[in-house]
């Protein structure tokens, strides 16, 4: 799992007119499969067929799910975590904010990431590469 | 428990799918398709409730006729679901590698028939 620049998201986002989402939500669906220890959803890549299939409605649940999973994660991890942040991000979804859900979704990902380097955290997979809009290495 | 969280989100999900078809039948409640509202053209999605609709009915010819590939896909889409869901119910351990190959294949198929629906008349 590494950190993401955020901004450096939203501009490729912006830029790529939603072509790095897509890539955006394949890598936060799999690293959120990471955080959590186990598979909450459909994996990265089946997320983006589904996304498609349905022209986008797969991804209000994917929002939800995502807020669970986070949620668990966080509390694996004995972090403070707020119970309601599932709907606010299938809410978000559902107005056409789905950025901001997708922004809300990596901050969270960014504090477990930062988290787990505190604790030292045994698995080999964590790192805190904060220079890049997180280019992974697998 | 596990099996338990799978079954409650089938049910809940079978439910809101019933639900949503009944609204359609009884209330004319439709989900619009912003992609053919903007462009014009089908997206892969277009034809799903309508193609629901003819199976719970069991007239199998309409629902082939309302979106084809979907009907060929949804067989094998909803077997890799369920067969992901009863390894990790058996087995309780789901993080497994993640192959890019079978989505890569059906994005491929489905942006192959999508851009057949449109153009082919």
């Amino acid at each position: 799992m590494k950190k993401r620049n955020i901004l450096l998201c939203i501009v490729l986002c912006i830029f790529t007119l939603g072509i790095y989402g897509i890539y955006w939500l394949y890598k936060v669906t799999n690293e959120t499969h990471l955080a959590v220890g186990r598979r909450t959803s459909a994996s990265g890549g089946m997320a983006i067929l589904y996304t498609f299939i349905t022209c986008g409605i797969y991804g209000l649940y994917w929002y939800y799910r995502m807020g669970e999973s986070l949620l668990e994660a966080k509390e694996q991890r004995q972090m403070p975590g707020d119970k309601n942040m599932a709907l606010v991000y299938l809410i978000l979804g559902l107005f056409g904010l789905g950025l901001i859900s997708n922004v809300l979704i990596q901050m969270t990902l960014n504090d477990i990431v930062d988290f787990d380097a505190a604790q030292a955290a045994p698995s080999s997979l964590v790192s805190t590469d904060t220079d890049s809009a997180g280019q992974d290495q697998d | 428990m596990r099996g338990r969280q799978i079954v409650k989100r089938y049910l809940t999900i079978g439910l809101l799918l019933l639900g949503y078809l009944l609204l359609h039948l009884y209330a004319g409640v439709d989900v619009p398709c912003p992609f053919k509202s903007i462009t014009g053209f089908y997206c892969p999605g277009c034809g799903l409730t309508t193609m629901c609709l003819f199976l719970l009915a069991l007239d199998i010819p309409a629902a082939f006729a309302a979106n084809p590939p979907l009907f060929i896909a949804l067989p094998f889409l909803l077997g890799h679901i369920i067969r992901q869901d009863w390894r990790e119910m058996k087995s309780g351990a789901s993080l497994t590698a993640n192959s890019a190959k079978m989505p890569v294949f059906w994005l491929l198929y489905f942006i192959i028939f999508t851009i057949a629906r449109n153009f082919a008349g």
